[in-house]
């Protein structure tokens, strides 16, 4: 390992002669030397994210209970949050036909640390935060009329969470309209 | 400082005007003389210690050999020690964020130091170490506790910590 040298050298001196020879860097109890050393290291951010499991809608409700997403675990830098998006048509089509259809929201609510928070859709909408175990509640919202006019059949759509690890909205300055969620 | 030694008589010659006198003059007809000259040297005081270069330390080790520090050269007068010391706050500093640290410290055997020792540490927060003996290894280790480590934030630290390498003669050591 290289090491740092502190060297205090000074030459013989012999006095023997008349002529002495003395010291570049004369040591004497009031002489003190220094060195530096920096010591560091690094911790990789790290997070994991819980998403709901697949759900089954009852026919006919209006509102069903989605789960939850939750940063289940976090280790951030400062000024960085995780961010959820829910990507999707946010419809539901007939196995048989799919140009039959039934439309439905997804609504995040209830941040279930007691904040009293508007509640937003993921159409339109993302989660994040930099606090672990924080979470917020998600339900399924599909309109009457919805139900009334969708033939017999089984109904299925795929949502994708996305998760990614970005600077906090707060902390920058504002961009062009953009309808997020505070957590 | 030459002592002088004048060995004069009643006999001078006087035939001629240069006359040619030594500090210290023997000769043949002179009774028996002595002459003393002292020679001295003085050899200066010094030293080099060698300290540990910089060091990055791995997440989440909890001990991290640092390094040894030991005297590479040295001409000592008897009774003085090379004395080293280590200053510094002991907390690493997150690089976004100065508020957030990463405390550590930084500690050698005592057993290495002290007579007797139990292989306990000691902490070069609250100690230095005189040294007098060349080659002789003093290996450090920087301590983080884990219960740091998981309250950390994610990022770069770093801390800047300084030897002071001082020659002394420690007080129960002198005269």
């Amino acid at each position: 390992m290289m090491k740092k040298i502190l060297a205090v050298l000074s030459a013989l001196a012999l006095m023997a002669a008349p002529m002495t020879a003395f010291a570049a860097n004369p040591i004497t109890e009031s002489t003190e030397q220094t060195g530096d050393v920096t010591i560091s290291t690094e911790i990789a951010p790290a997070y994991i994210v819980t998403i709901p499991a697949d759900t089954k809608v009852k026919f006919g409700d209006n509102v069903t209970e989605f789960g939850k997403i939750e940063l289940t675990e976090a280790r951030l830098e400062p000024g960085k949050v995780v961010a959820v998006d829910v990507y999707g048509d946010f419809v539901m089509k007939n196995s048989a036909d799919e140009s039959k259809t039934i439309l439905y929201d997804v609504i995040g609510y209830d941040d279930m640390d007691g904040t009293d928070i508007p509640e937003y859709s993921f159409i339109d909408s993302s989660y994040f935060t930099d606090v672990k175990g924080h979470s917020v509640r998600l339900r399924i919202e599909i309109d009457d009329e919805e139900w009334h006019k969708a033939p017999a059949g089984s109904y299925s759509d795929v949502l994708t969470f996305l998760v990614s690890y970005i600077t906090d909205p707060d902390t920058e300055p504002p961009e062009e309209e953009n309808n997020t969620s505070e957590n | 400082m030459k002592k002088l030694i004048s060995a004069l008589s009643a006999l001078m010659l006087m035939t001629s005007p240069l006359s040619a006198y030594a500090d210290t003059a023997i000769t043949d007809s002179s009774a028996e003389k002595k002459g003393e000259t002292q020679i001295t040297m003085e050899v200066a005081p010094a030293y080099t210690v060698v300290i540990p270069a910089d060091i990055k330390i791995e997440e989440g080790a909890t001990n991290t050999y640092f390094g040894d520090y030991y005297l590479e050269k040295g001409v000592l007068e008897p009774g003085y020690y090379v004395n080293v010391a280590i200053d510094g706050y002991f907390e690493m500093e997150h690089s976004l964020d100065d508020s957030e640290i990463l405390p550590y410290d930084i500690v050698s055997s005592d057993s290495l130091v002290v007579e007797n020792g139990e292989n306990g540490y000691f902490s070069y927060k609250d100690y230095s170490v005189n040294i007098r003996r060349i080659d002789n290894h003093m290996p450090m280790y920087i301590l983080i506790d884990e219960a740091d480590w998981e309250n950390s934030a994610a990022g770069s630290y770093s801390d800047t910590v300084t030897f002071y390498i001082t020659y002394q003669q420690p007080k129960d050591q002198s005269n």
